[in-house]
């Protein structure tokens, strides 16, 4: 046990109670578990009681009191990306870049970026998004790297290490500029070849390219592919464009000119006004109106005003936050700021995870090159606007992205949802009003800014404006991240895009919303994508993670998988989640395991009502609801378990041998 | 301080601004049931059995009544199908964990639960928190903790506070509805509070 | 007629006179068991025989069924403990029962031997359980308060599913963390050594380790790589 880094650690933060769970992690990472001794330590130096410092230990999974705990890497976050500050942090690069002052200067910088760049040269772009790294892309890019300079080619050709392109099931992805080549499943054996025929000679690998599984069609460039073509790509098309690490590429696409016009052009209400007409709906669950909530933290009587992006992305099968977080944080903080300016707030809070190594950096490198360029900080391009960030790490549990809790969190306390009646916009962090949302929330506001709210309130439905990103995942041939507006029918996602059910098999439910959603049947999927209709079927979307599931899926099963999950997710305060979640867990474990009886729907139902209704927060509140949307539309399958002890899919093990 | 007209069950009642529909319920003799309420501890809403309908501006709600705080025109329902719907399924969910409990027979009866509605728990905890909360708000000791969470959150005495503290004190005793604070006390105290091994070791 | 008996190997028979068979407590039998006694006998009253109406025989067999399975959890043979209900005027039979029971814990064999237990291991199973009884009590008052009719209605509870369960998760558990703590309050030990020790799976010490060390009992001592109590005495 190194004593030396832990006592380093808990010094840094002495006398902060709210750093308490970031002081916990940074000790778990360094020394992968937490003696009872430096929690005592903690406890004083930090000057929080011992009680509050075991309960936080005690109540995520990512911490181990011993080593033969259960064992989560912390992934080691880099030591700036928390509680930064503007003025240490420019001083330490010792950068030539002055903060920019003007938006005069802003331009001229931009103009300077693009003319040295020609739209022209051949640029490999590679993806590294989160699945693309899991298949070692990392080799990719050092092939790449290698062998350009071994042909001394760096003059002539670009190499970009890209944010993810969506298109996850094929990965790892490369895609050659100018000509939008698109290379599927890319090996580092196929790297010298690449460069010599395509990038040099201009020749297209037909090996490496799409084929459609249907009708043999090759297609080469990124923009033909189905998966491509269906898509409407306002947020993630950047990700190909740019190196998530450089503002610089950020700006040459045009990025900070919706700040610039916000600080300069439009008052604070006339952007809240703009955000309002626009009818953007939170993306994160909610799909609570983003104007609105805008509003009521603008106008809380309150001095101090706080904006938190909610970057959690704690529901399962959710993977859309991450890759346009990641390979395009700046999206996001300019989204923020404009919204902090709208708001009237001067300090932010970003929430994240602490198991994405990449996102941190990128993160990290961001708020530092932003700050560089007066883009954060003090006087932000010279307007008088003061605006500062904080990052704050979740380690691993669901219900932490639950406003209330998140914010419980960010104190330096356990995540547990407010059972107060007051609204978090009116009083938040420290009590103080906060407004929250999600990162693909703020990630929408810049172009609102830049090209006007009823341009985008002319994409979408009645209801539901704009473009969502979807997590496509469950039994679908090409799974991944696409864009979508709003009104596409599901049907065009699963099968146009998503290429349809693998194996030839037939579709049999599309589930919204992980834990706290729903599934409808196939037969409904002609439906739009849309919050309202959605609801109304039963399949709140959610976050939007789609999960497909084809005919050998046993509802009943997935049911019980869900709430299994939330059983360890949930803070466990109130008495209809808790003890709800229990006894829905053990009865449908009965059922899948052929002790179902008589009268146990309906008290599965009753327990949904109580907690549905009388539950303390939205987990609780929605825990019930799969099994609602399940028992609506697969009704037969519950009974066929519980009467005749059969399993009509012939997934449940314990029946499975009862047939025999 | 700026009075407000509610209607509770009925009634017409005056209550103080920043009041509960609780404590104005308490204030008039109109009884709703409370497992996790105590007068000298803050609110704290995790037991759900004081639910209530609450009627504003045409939209009702179902809130708990010790956190919901009274406006102007409120209209109120402490009984109700759907009210004792909720709890009565409370009820059986905690007689689960603790069948004998004297503080849940009284109200068992009262909305028909039934003891054996679902299976046996083996702890019988219910998680009304005051234990934790009187020893961190009244006593400010901390000597006793939630640990874990969801299904698995339990009570855990902090053997290196409570040793040294409980045995002169136990007020959080009689708050227990349950003896399950009586039980992991003699559970921590036999095994690790250092006063016990000198016991052991003389029985020997 | 009714009372504590206690008999040893040689047919040495004590008997002890009680009020009431309800006031035998778990804590007489495991004292009697570690002070060298191979057997208890415990008569009592017929059920629904009781002349005070205060019907103290009921609390005597949920008692013994309940120390019965105890018992059985420690690996000693259960048959070590019997009650039976006898009135007063059945001398005879009394004489005869009691005579039947000492045959068979001769039979048995002496406590802990006759079971293939080292008398090492013996101490620390019934030390482990005597210090547990306090919390025992409450556990059984608050979860194994069954009324029944007969004696085989009570019988058929303890060897249901769900005290299996019960007990399991109330009682057997804590006796393992019982046993590791005393232990450790001889020294500091690995999870390997312990399991050695206890002759249990690792896999299982490993649990109860990790239990206990959210519980606030035990902790890892980094330098010495193995677990130690948080309190000393």
């Amino acid at each position: 046990m190194d004593n030396d880094r832990i006592n380093q650690i808990i010094d840094k933060h002495q006398g902060k109670a709210s750093s308490l769970i970031q002081v916990l992690m940074e000790i778990q990472d360094v020394n992968h578990w937490l003696p009872r001794e430096v929690l005592q330590q903690v406890s004083v130096k930090l000057g929080v009681p011992y009680s509050r410092v075991l309960r936080i230990a005690t109540f995520y999974k990512t911490f181990s009191l011993s080593p033969f705990g259960q064992q989560h890497q912390s992934h080691p976050y880099p030591n700036n990306a928390c509680h930064d500050s503007a003025a240490g942090e420019k001083e330490e690069l010792g950068k030539i870049m002055a903060p920019i002052m003007s938006v005069a200067e802003l331009e001229e910088i931009r103009k300077n970026i693009l003319a040295k760049r020609d739209a022209n040269k051949p640029c490999i772009a590679i993806c590294r998004g989160a699945n693309c790294s899991g298949h070692g892309n990392d080799r990719i890019i050092s092939a790449f790297a290698e062998e350009i300079r071994k042909q001394s080619l760096e003059a002539k050709i670009d190499l970009r290490v890209t944010g993810c392109h969506g298109f996850c099931g094929q990965g790892p992805i490369v895609v050659i500029y100018p000509e939008e080549i698109c290379y599927l499943q890319v090996t580092p054996e196929d790297v010298p070849e690449i460069i010599s025929q395509t990038v040099i000679e201009k020749k297209v690998i037909e090996r490496l390219i799409y084929t459609d599984p249907n009708t043999g069609e090759k297609m080469a460039r990124q923009s033909e592919i189905p998966f491509y073509r269906h898509q409407t790509q306002f947020l993630i098309g950047s990700n190909p464009k740019i190196d998530a690490k450089s503002i610089d590429d950020y700006l040459a696409i045009g990025g900070y000119s919706a700040l610039a016009k916000a600080l300069f052009e439009m008052s604070p209400e006339e952007v809240l006004e703009e955000i309002k007409k626009a009818n953007l709906r939170g993306r994160g669950g909610g799909g609570f109106s983003a104007g609105s909530k805008w509003e009521t933290t603008r106008n809380a009587p309150a001095e101090k005003k706080y904006v938190i992006v909610n970057a959690h992305e704690g529901e399962p099968g959710a993977f859309m936050d991450r890759a346009i977080f990641t390979g395009n944080p700046h999206n996001v903080l300019e989204g923020l700021l404009i919204g902090a300016y709208a708001i009237g707030s001067d300090q932010g809070f970003i929430y994240t995870r602490h198991d994405s190594p990449e996102l941190l950096e990128n993160l990290n490198i961001a708020l530092t090159q932003a700050r560089e360029y007066g883009l954060l900080g003090e006087d932000i391009l010279g307007s008088g606007f003061n605006f500062n960030i904080e990052v704050h790490f979740d380690i691993g549990i669901f219900v932490s992205g639950e406003s209330s809790a998140l914010m419980r969190s960010i104190e330096g306390k356990a995540p547990e949802p407010r059972a107060k009646y007051i609204r978090t916009s009116v009083s938040g962090i420290y009590d103080k009003p906060s407004n929250l949302n999600n990162v693909e929330t703020w990630a929408n506001v810049p172009q609102i800014i830049n090209n006007g709210s009823e341009w985008y309130s002319s994409i979408g439905t009645e209801g539901s404006k704009g473009t969502k990103l979807i997590s496509l995942s469950g039994d679908i041939c090409y799974p991944g991240v696409v864009e979508v507006t709003f009104g596409t029918s599901l049907r065009e996602i699963i099968y146009d895009m998503g290429g349809g059910i693998p194996k030839g098999k037939k579709l049999k439910a599309v589930h919204f919303g992980g834990p706290m959603g729903g599934s409808i049947p196939g037969s409904l999927i002609d439906n739009p994508l849309d919050f309202d209709v959605l609801d109304k079927l039963g399949a709140p979307m959610g976050a939007g993670a789609l999960r497909v599931m084809d005919e050998d899926t046993c509802m009943v099963s997935v049911t019980r998988d869900l709430l299994d999950y939330l059983s360890k997710e949930s803070c466990g305060k109130c008495v209809p989640c808790r003890e709800g979640i229990r006894q829905m867990h053990k009865i449908l474990t009965n059922i899948t395991e052929g002790r179902g009886k008589e009268g146990d729907i309906q008290l599965l139902e009753r327990i949904t009502d109580l907690a549905g209704e009388a539950a303390l927060c939205s987990l609780g509140r929605t825990a019930p609801a799969p099994f609602l949307s399940a028992l609506r539309y697969f009704r037969d399958e519950f009974e066929a378990h519980i009467q005749e002890k059969r399993c009509p899919v012939l997934f449940c093990n314990a029946l499975k041998m009862q047939e025999l | 301080m700026s009075k407000i007209l509610l209607k509770i069950d009925g009634r017409e009642v005056e209550a103080n601004e920043g009041a509960t529909i609780l404590e104005v319920a308490q204030n008039v003799g109109i009884g709703i049931p409370t497992l996790c309420h105590y007068d000298t501890l803050e609110p704290y809403g995790g037991c759900r059995l004081c639910t209530v309908e609450a009627e504003v501006h045409g939209r009702t709600k179902l809130v708990v009544s010790c956190l919901y705080p009274v406006e102007k025109d409120l209209v109120v329902r402490t009984r109700s199908e759907k009210i004792d719907s909720i709890r009565k399924t409370i009820l059986e969910l905690l007689l689960a964990h603790a069948p004998d409990a004297r503080e849940l027979q009284d109200l068992a009866k009262e909305y028909g639960a039934d003891k054996d509605c679902f299976e046996k728990e083996p702890s019988f905890c219910i998680h009304c928190g005051l234990c934790v909360r009187y020893c961190a708000e009244v006593k400010k000791k901390h000597a006793i903790v939630f640990v874990d969470c969801g299904t698995k959150r339990e009570i855990s005495f902090i053997p290196e506070i409570a040793s040294k503290e409980c045995s002169d004190c136990k007020e959080c005793f009689p708050l227990c509805p349950t003896e399950a604070l009586q039980a992991a006390f003699v559970l921590s105290k036999a095994l690790a509070f250092p006063s016990s091994f000198v016991k052991t070791a003389k029985a020997e | 007629m009714s009372g504590v008996s206690r008999l040893q190997y040689a047919t040495y028979t004590k008997f002890i006179r009680m009020m009431c068979s309800g006031r035998v407590d778990m804590e007489f039998v495991f004292r009697a068991l570690s002070n060298g006694m191979d057997g208890v006998f415990i008569g009592g009253c017929h059920l629904n025989d009781c002349h005070y109406s205060t019907h103290g025989n009921y609390h005597a067999v949920n008692m013994v069924l309940l120390t019965k399975k105890i018992i059985a959890h420690l690996g000693l043979n259960p048959e070590r403990l019997r009650i039976e209900m006898v009135s007063a005027g059945e001398g005879l039979r009394f004489a005869e029962v009691v005579h039947g029971f000492g045959m068979q814990v001769k039979g048995i064999g002496p406590l802990g031997k006759g079971e293939g237990i080292n008398s090492n291991a013996l101490k620390l199973k019934l030390k482990a359980i005597a210090q547990l009884i306090p919390y025992i009590r409450v556990v059984q008052n608050e979860k194994l308060r069954v009324h029944f009719a007969t004696v085989e209605e009570y019988r058929d509870f303890y060897s249901s599913e769900e005290f299996d369960r019960l007990f399991g998760e109330l009682i057997a558990n804590k006796f393992a963390v019982s046993q590791i703590m005393l232990l450790l309050r001889e020294r500091p030990l690995s999870a390997g050594e312990i399991a050695k020790n206890l002759n249990l799976a690792p896999s299982e010490v490993t649990q109860h380790l990790n239990s206990s060390v959210m519980q606030g009992l035990v902790r890892y001592e980094g330098s010495q790589e193995c677990f130690a109590l948080v309190l000393n005495g």
